[in-house]
């Protein structure tokens, strides 16, 4: 945590007000050193306005918000051509998802020492990102996206994916035969995925929002991109699995319990010069149990004349055998499948240059997602949403 | 009439996903420091060099590219020539090299000056400058560029 949350008026106002000036203090000064020495400066802010047609959901309200951004900034020191060390620190606000009573106002979103061998392999110690899937590792690069939002399914708040590790991770790329690369990652350690839950009340008579963290220990995962002689075209697989404990399913007395979990990611990704497709499948299943969710996108961008593109999206999530009652509770009491989550979404940017994006998208949600209800995935109904969401992304 | 009608769709797909590349007249000069002893470089060398996929010359003394800064004519056309790519589409690679931690693309310098002062002060330096540019009075060469095998 880079920022004092102490309310007590005294010793915290104090460290607050220090910490405040030391981080502004060392990005001036940075400033001034990165003229001078191997220190390299960037950064990237996306700021939108999103606004619902009744329901909440993502933290979108239906009278809209401008509490929608991310923001980073990253500083980077090249010892020599081997070793170099990155912290990243982050701002992120999603409106009034759940999710954020997990966030502070300035987070370290990821900060590592990596070691180069040779031209081809790396090896990274710290807090990495998670290379995982086509979008995990930029996420909130809003200048890279094409829509504000990435696909719910697989990369939700939320949705079973963390974007860092706490630990070690190897990367290698092995030149194949014909102009056939093959880029292998490695990575390990531990890791929390962010939970939500709505609930109704019935001693209170409201619902109830929770929102915990599930700790994540031994994980181990490997992506693996093989990148085709057609520059552009690649296809990807993840694999990982870990143990998982607390948060809120994965209580003791959770809906799941604690308990191992293995998940798979096939991705394909075309990008050319005028347009592109891509797709990723993901299946995430627990040790002890049938329950599994399956995930899935299909995203294409077409470039209509050089600052203007033109983007479309599917997306899907759904649940197999379902547990209709707590797995911890009633042991194979009765499992049921259902679509989970469905949204369709339309896209338009305008691209001043690589640097500068506006976007304006439209989305229509089909499912168990919206904050503002108490849901069952076992025997409640879907909700339907349309939510915009208009965005500038710029970077430096 | 058929088949030109089929050529003719044919060339516009390529040309629609970016394959069919049409290579521009060079405008620019590569430029190495004087100690370096290389005389000629592919295109393809170039590129992985430009792109830090290429980090040591063959004796093992790191590579220390520089760039053009921003939208210029001449990047434009050295990016054009040798990544077969518009400037933009490089400057989204190293977006997405930056902000994965991987990596930062090489310094970016104003003017053909700036990039030959750069280069005479580093011994694993290379460049591009305007072919009009003379290096008279700098201690670098131009080293000619080769079509790839």
């Amino acid at each position: 945590m880079l920022l004092s949350r102490s309310r007590s008026r005294g010793g915290g106002q104090v460290i607050k007000r220090a910490a405040y000036f030391s981080f502004v203090l060392f990005i001036l000064l940075s400033g001034w050193i990165q003229g001078q020495s191997k220190l390299n400066i960037h950064g990237y802010l996306t700021q939108a306005y999103a606004v619902t047609d009744g329901n909440k959901i993502f933290g979108i309200p239906s009278c809209g918000t401008m509490d929608y951004r991310t923001l980073a900034l990253q500083f980077r020191y090249d010892a020599n051509p081997v070793n170099t060390m990155v912290i990243q620190f982050s701002h992120e606000r999603i409106g009034t998802c759940p999710i954020m009573a997990l966030k502070q106002d300035v987070e370290v979103d990821w900060a590592f020492f990596e070691h180069r061998f040779g031209d081809a392999t790396s090896v990274k110690i710290g807090k990495i990102q998670i290379p995982l899937g086509i979008y995990n590792e930029i996420r909130d690069v809003g200048v890279l996206l094409p829509f504000y939002r990435l696909p719910y399914s697989p990369y939700g708040e939320g949705n079973y994916i963390n974007e860092t590790v706490n630990g070690l991770a190897f990367s290698h790329t092995l030149e194949l035969l014909s102009d056939w690369e093959l880029e292998l990652n490695l990575y390990g350690g531990q890791w929390t995925w962010p939970e939500w839950y709505t609930f109704f009340n019935p001693f209170s008579g409201s619902l109830v929002t929770q929102a915990a963290e599930a700790n994540i220990e031994n994980g181990i995962g490997t992506q693996l991109w093989l990148n085709c002689p057609l520059e552009g075209l690649r296809f990807g697989l993840n694999g990982q699995r870990g143990h998982a404990s607390g948060g809120i399913l994965f209580q003791p007395d959770g809906w799941l319990g604690e308990r191992d979990f293995n998940s798979l990611i096939f991705s394909v990704d075309a990008t050319f010069h005028r347009f592109f497709v891509r797709s990723e499948y993901a299946r995430c299943a627990f040790s002890g149990i049938d329950f599994a969710i399956l995930l899935g996108y299909l995203q294409t961008g077409f470039n209509i004349t050089e600052h203007i593109a033109l983007n479309l999206q599917y997306e899907g999530a759904h649940g197999a055998n379902i547990p209709t009652t707590s797995v911890t509770a009633f042991s194979n009491w009765g499992t049921r499948d259902r679509e989970l989550n469905r949204d369709y979404s339309f896209g338009l940017n305008y691209n001043f240059n690589a640097e500068n994006i506006v976007r304006f998208e439209s989305h229509w949600n089909h499912g168990f997602l919206v904050e503002n209800k108490a849901v069952s995935l076992s025997t409640g109904f879907p909700s339907y949403t349309r939510y915009i969401i208009l965005s500038f992304s710029t970077c430096f | 009439m058929q088949k030109r009608l089929l050529k003719t769709s044919v060339i516009l797909f390529l040309f629609t996903i970016g394959i069919a590349e049409v290579r521009p007249e060079e405008h620019y000069s590569i430029v190495v420091n004087a100690a370096n002893p290389i005389l000629t470089m592919s295109r393809q060398d170039l590129a992985n060099i430009f792109l830090k996929k290429v980090r040591k010359w063959q004796n093992n003394d790191p590579i220390d590219p520089v760039d053009q800064s921003g939208y210029t004519a001449i990047r434009e056309n050295i990016t054009n020539d040798i990544f077969g790519r518009r400037v933009s589409a490089i400057k989204a690679y190293w977006q997405k090299q930056i902000f994965t931690g991987r990596d930062v693309p090489p310094p970016e310098k104003i003017n053909d000056l700036e990039v030959l002062r750069y280069i005479e002060e580093r011994s694993g330096a290379i460049g591009y400058i305007s072919i009009a540019t003379s290096i008279e009075g700098f201690r670098v060469k131009v080293i000619k560029v080769v079509d790839d095998e």
